[in-house]
């Protein structure tokens, strides 16, 4: 009998003190009644194995106790479908945050690379810690909103009609793409816009050659960078609504055309970027130079064939609504 | 595997039977132990972990009242369906009963078929 006390303290453990003593009394009656069956049946009082084989079977103790605690979750079923979308949205914005915190810190890192493996690491333990701050911010957020039966408005006030439109399989946008062109797009408009930037170096023959933009970019300065705040604008809808409308193919139909004439005029430039340096001289100088702007103009070449790839894919997406419509 | 999946979905049949099942049997009062007997009796097995926790949600919910009284020179508490929870009862019956036929008739007329 002394398992059984004993049984009943642990379960009293996990119990709320005021309720305690009366379960602990009534499942004392359960445990005794069934040893006093089981003692008639078999003739004799039981051995101290087989009531701990009973005990065992009635459960552990912290299993026994939580059947009598009213909420047996932290977020029920019906919760979890919004908890889980709040999650991935606080994870998307903390991943954009120090994705972005990264990319500074590896610029700022300069050439060492000791500094930038110490930033990298910096970074994702940043991210992890606050990942997992905010992941218990939610999850207690959840946690409220199940204990006191808050019901969302918008679950009741929804319109049927303001569904987005049957979309097949081709017409979905990743959003891991469209985070990934808007973080390409950020840094790159705030380089553009002389906020941050680039070491703008390399070495050639054992020395370091610093170069620049010629002024053959000067008449598309504002074209490229009305491209790319639309780029950013396109990545935040495609973020937002993963889906290709008209209108946004379009848009990047016209960006992409765009692209191409800017890219197109820049290709009969011949000097696209100059070698600033006047360290070394003249002749390696003007060799630096011819080998930075083939690059340049191979560059130019190929970004121009994936615009067109995308419009020609564009062009095929608008087709098929149109066939659909 | 199938095992498994035919253990839950049975644990989901039995779950709102037994209450049906238990409130039933407590037109006669009963404690913890002889109600989980006659329930075995009539063939509804259910363990004191489920059963316990089951009997004081149905006394909070006002179906049932309960009283500690002494027999055979031990404390046991009694259970019995309250008031409130005659109508109710009678309610979930006719609710079971329809359920039952149309189940039945469901399975009348889409009997199973062997695999081809």
């Amino acid at each position: 009998m002394d398992l059984i006390e004993r049984y009943l303290q642990a379960v009293k453990g996990y119990l709320p003190a005021g309720q305690q003593d009366d379960i602990a009394a009534e499942l004392k009656d359960s445990l005794l009644s069934q040893v006093e069956g089981r003692e008639a049946e078999l003739g004799r009082t039981m051995t101290a194995d087989e009531c701990a084989a009973l005990l065992k079977q009635s459960g552990h103790p912290m299993l026994v106790a939580s059947r009598y605690l009213p909420q047996q979750y932290l977020i029920s079923p019906g919760m979890y479908p919004f908890w889980w979308a709040s999650m991935r949205i606080m994870l998307l914005v903390v991943a954009l945050v120090y994705g972005l915190l990264a990319v500074f810190s590896m610029y700022a890192a300069g050439r060492s690379f000791q500094v930038l493996i110490q930033s990298l690491i910096q970074s994702t333990n940043g991210f992890l810690g606050t990942a997992l701050f905010y992941a218990a911010v939610v999850t207690l957020v959840f946690w409220l909103f199940e204990r006191n039966q808050v019901r969302f408005g918008f679950l009741d006030c929804w319109n049927p009609a303001k569904l987005a439109p049957v979309a097949p399989k081709q017409s979905s946008i990743s959003r891991g793409e469209s985070l990934f062109e808007l973080i390409f797009g950020v840094l790159f408009v705030l380089w553009w816009l002389g906020a941050i930037s680039f070491a703008a170096q390399f070495s050639h023959h054992g020395k370091p050659v610093t170069f620049a933009m010629s002024s053959a970019w000067a008449p598309y300065w504002w074209p490229i960078l009305a491209l790319g705040v639309g780029e950013i604008g396109l990545a935040i809808a495609n973020l937002i609504s993963p889906y290709w409308r008209w209108n946004r193919l379009l848009v990047r139909i016209l960006f992409n055309v765009v692209s191409i004439g800017i890219a197109y005029q820049l290709f009969s430039e011949e000097t696209l970027i100059v070698v600033a340096d006047a360290a070394i001289d003249t002749g390696r100088s003007a060799g630096a130079e011819v080998w930075l702007n083939k690059m340049m103009h191979g560059l130019l070449v190929i970004l121009s064939l994936v615009w067109l790839f995308e419009i020609l894919g564009d062009v095929r997406r608008l087709f098929r609504a149109s066939e659909r419509t | 595997m199938e095992t498994d999946l035919f253990e839950k979905l049975r644990m989901e049949l039995r779950r709102g039977s037994l209450i049906l099942a238990v409130l039933v049997q407590l037109r006669s009062e009963h404690y913890g132990y002889t109600l989980r007997k006659a329930l075995a009796t009539h063939g509804l097995d259910i363990d004191e972990g489920t059963l316990y926790p089951l009997l004081r949600r149905l006394e909070t919910q006002g179906l049932l009242t309960s009283q500690w009284r002494e027999e055979d020179k031990r404390n046991k508490r009694f259970y019995r369906l309250a008031a409130e929870g005659q109508p109710i009862l009678e309610q979930l019956l006719v609710e079971w009963r329809a359920l039952d036929a149309a189940l039945t008739s469901i399975d009348v007329a889409s009997p199973a078929t062997p695999n081809p």
